[in-house]
C-alpha cells in the first residue's frame, strides 16, 4: 500500500528541506509555497518595512514580492544562497514599488535633512531590534533607501548608483549623512529624549 | 566608532529581527496565485486546443480533398464495354487509386474494364459515383435499345465521348466565383524597421518631463533613445462573400502584434525598454476579379479595417525593472489597397498572396511603427478554402 501511495505521487509531502520546498514551489504546489511564505515572511516584512518607510506600502511589498518570487522561482540556479536571491527579488520589488510611488526622484535632493550631528552616538545594542527598524523606516528616503542597500544588504556604491540613477558621489554622501541621522537619533533615544 | 562597525551592528540587528505579517496577507497571495495558477492552464489549454483546431481544419481542408481525388481518379479512366452488358458486379471489393480493375457482365459474360489515366483538370470533372456509372450503363430493361445499336464496342474518353466531364472549363470558373470562400492568413509587414535616434534631455530620470533646451545647463542627465521597430505579425481569419460575378465583400478577424525596443543610453548606464502591442482588428474589403484561369485569379481590393487594441505591455531593466501591462483606449483606423492573386491547389482550395500597400491614420494610439510610419507594405499569404 505504502508503495502503491509513493508510486502514485499522492503521499504527502512534508517538504522538510529547502530543496523539497523549492521543487514543490516549482510545480506550483500550494503547501510548499505556504512553507516558503511562513519561513521568509517575516524576514522580508522586515526589509520591506526598512525600504518602504510604512506598513501599508510594506504589505503591498510584501504581496508582490511573493508572487514574483513565486512566478521566478525555476529561475532559481541553485547557485548561491537562496536566501540572498530572495532578499534581491524582495529589494526590487520595494524599489520597484517607491519609483512608481514617485519616491526615488527625491533621493537627490535631500542633502539638508540632516540635523546636528553627535560625536558620541549611543550604542546599537541598547535599542531592540525593533525601535532600530522603526528609526531605520523613519529616515528621509534617500538616506534609508542608501543606507539599507548599503548597510544592510552589502550592496556597493556602484551598485546603488546604478540602481537608483545617481551619482556614485551621491551614494556616498547620501551613506555618510545617513549615518549620522541614524547614530544622533540613536542617540537622542537612548538619552530619552 | 568605526563606520563599519556601526553598520555591522545595525545589520547584525536586523538580521536577527522579523515580524509576523497579517494573518490576511497570506489569502491574498493565495488568491492571486490560484488566478495565476488558472491562466497558465488556460493559455496552455488555448494552445492545445487551438493545435487540435488547427490540425482538423487540416484534414478537413487536405485530406477532403484528398478523398476527392481518389474517387475521381478511378472514374476518369477510360471504360471499354466490350459488349452490351446487362448486370454488373465487381471481382473483387471496390478499387484502390490506380487500380486496374475487371468488371465481369454476369449476363452474357462481358468484361468492361476501367483503366486509369492521366486526368486533365480536377475541376472538370464532377464527382460520380459507381451507383452513377452503372446507372450510365444499360441495365437488363434497356437490354432490347442497346441490341439496336450498332457498334458492339463503345469507347469513352474525354476526347470522343466523355460522361464524366459535363462541365467546361469555363463554367467552373463562373461556379468557382459564385462560392464563398474561407481564408486563414497570415500578414507580415516587411517595411517595419526603422531606426529613430532621438537626444533629449532631461530635469529628472523620468522620460515623461521633457526639459526644454534652456534647461540644459541645469540637467544632469542626457539620454539617447534609439528605437528600432521589428515587422508586425499579424494573422487572420476571414469570410469571402461573392456579391456577383465580378466583385467579393472579404471580412473576418485578425490578430496583430507590433514590437519595438528602445535603447536608452545615459550618462550612468544603459536601459532597455521592450514594448509589445496587441490588436485585433476586422477589416472590410471590396475585391473586383481581374482575370481569371484554370489555376489562377487576379484579382484588386480596397477597404479599410478598424483595430482595437487589446494590451500594451512594456518590460524595462536597468536600475529598477519593470514590467507592466496598460490598456490601449481608442481605436486605429487604417486603408488599404491590394493586387492580388490566387494559385488553385486542389479542387476547393487555393494559395493566395495580396501584397498591399496600407494607410494607418493618426490616433489616440502608442507609439508604435504605425505613427512612426503610417505608409506600410504589407504581404499577406494565406490559404483560401471554397465551400
Amino acid at each position: 500500500m505504502h508503495l502503491l501511495i509513493t508510486a502514485m505521487g499522492i503521499r504527502k509531502r512534508e517538504y522538510s528541506t529547502q530543496q523539497e520546498i523549492i521543487e514543490g514551489c516549482i510545480k506550483r504546489e500550494p503547501p510548499a509555497q505556504r512553507k516558503l511564505y511562513e519561513v521568509y515572511a517575516p524576514k522580508m516584512l522586515t526589509l520591506a518595512t526598512r525600504y518602504a518607510g510604512d506598513r501599508e506600502r510594506a504589505k503591498d511589498i510584501l504581496h508582490d514580492g511573493f508572487i514574483t518570487l513565486f512566478n521566478k522561482i525555476d529561475s532559481y540556479s541553485g547557485i548561491g544562497s537562496f536566501e540572498g536571491w530572495v532578499r534581491r527579488i524582495f529589494v526590487n520589488t520595494a524599489l520597484m514599488s517607491l519609483r512608481k510611488a514617485d519616491v526615488l526622484r527625491n533621493t537627490e535632493e535631500i542633502n539638508n535633512a540632516v540635523g546636528e550631528i553627535s560625536d558620541n552616538p549611543g550604542p546599537v545594542e541598547m535599542m531592540s531590534s525593533k525601535e532600530l527598524m522603526e528609526l531605520i523606516a523613519s529616515m528621509p528616503d534617500g538616506f534609508r533607501l542608501v543606507f539599507n542597500m548599503y548597510a544592510i544588504e552589502g550592496y556597493n556604491h556602484q551598485e546603488i548608483a546604478k540602481e537608483l540613477n545617481i551619482s556614485e558621489g551621491s551614494s556616498r554622501s547620501q551613506l555618510s549623512r545617513a549615518r549620522m541621522w541614524l547614530q544622533e537619533r540613536i542617540r537622542r533615544q537612548n538619552e530619552g529624549e | 566608532m568605526k563606520e563599519s562597525d556601526f553598520d555591522k551592528r545595525v545589520r547584525e540587528q536586523m538580521e536577527s529581527y522579523g515580524e509576523i505579517p497579517d494573518s490576511l496577507l497570506w489569502g491574498s497571495i493565495e488568491r492571486t496565485l490560484a488566478v495565476n495558477t488558472r491562466k497558465i492552464y488556460f493559455y496552455r489549454s488555448v494552445r492545445a486546443v487551438s493545435a487540435v483546431a488547427a490540425a482538423v481544419a487540416l484534414f478537413l481542408i487536405v485530406g477532403r480533398d484528398s478523398v476527392f481525388n481518389i474517387t475521381q481518379r478511378v472514374h476518369e479512366g477510360i471504360v471499354t464495354i466490350v459488349e452490351d452488358p446487362a448486370v454488373i458486379e465487381f471481382s473483387e471489393s471496390l478499387p484502390n487509386r490506380g487500380d486496374i480493375v475487371p468488371i465481369i457482365l454476369k449476363k452474357r459474360g462481358v468484361t468492361a474494364k476501367l483503366f486509369e489515366e492521366k486526368p486533365l483538370q480536377e475541376e472538370q470533372t464532377p464527382q460520380k459515383s459507381y451507383d452513377q456509372i452503372t446507372q450510365q450503363l444499360p441495365t437488363e430493361n434497356e437490354e432490347q435499345k442497346h441490341q439496336e445499336k450498332t457498334e458492339k464496342q463503345i469507347t469513352t474518353s474525354r476526347e470522343s465521348q466523355n460522361i464524366f466531364s459535363d462541365f467546361t472549363i469555363e463554367d467552373q470558373i463562373k461556379i468557382r466565383k459564385r462560392k464563398p470562400a474561407l481564408s486563414l492568413s497570415t500578414m507580415l509587414t516587411p517595411s517595419a524597421g526603422r531606426s529613430d535616434r532621438v537626444m533629449n534631455t532631461f530635469m529628472h530620470t523620468n522620460f515623461k518631463e521633457l526639459s526644454s533646451s534652456l534647461d540644459r545647463d541645469v540637467n544632469q542627465f542626457e539620454t539617447v533613445y534609439d528605437t528600432r521597430y521589428l515587422p508586425t505579425i499579424s494573422v487572420g481569419l476571414q469570410v469571402m462573400v461573392p456579391l456577383n460575378r465580378t466583385l467579393s465583400l472579404v471580412t473576418g478577424v485578425n490578430y496583430s502584434i507590433l514590437y519595438s525596443i528602445t535603447d536608452e543610453q545615459r550618462i550612468s548606464e544603459s536601459v532597455r525598454r521592450e514594448q509589445t502591442l496587441h490588436y485585433i482588428g476586422i477589416p472590410l474589403y471590396l475585391y473586383s476579379n481581374i482575370y481569371s484561369s484554370e489555376k489562377f485569379i487576379l484579382y484588386g481590393g480596397v477597404g479599410a479595417t478598424l483595430e482595437k487594441g487589446v494590451v500594451e505591455r512594456i518590460k524595462k531593466n536597468g536600475a529598477v525593472p519593470l514590467d507592466i501591462s496598460n490598456n490601449i483606449p481608442g481605436l486605429q483606423w487604417s486603408a488599404g489597397a491590394t493586387i492580388g492573386g490566387e494559385y488553385v491547389l486542389g479542387k476547393n482550395i487555393g494559395l493566395y498572396a495580396d501584397p498591399m500597400l496600407m494607410y494607418y491614420f493618426k490616433g489616440n494610439q502608442p507609439k508604435s511603427i504605425r505613427s512612426a510610419q503610417p505608409l506600410q507594405f504589407r504581404l499577406e499569404i494565406g490559404l483560401r478554402y471554397r465551400f
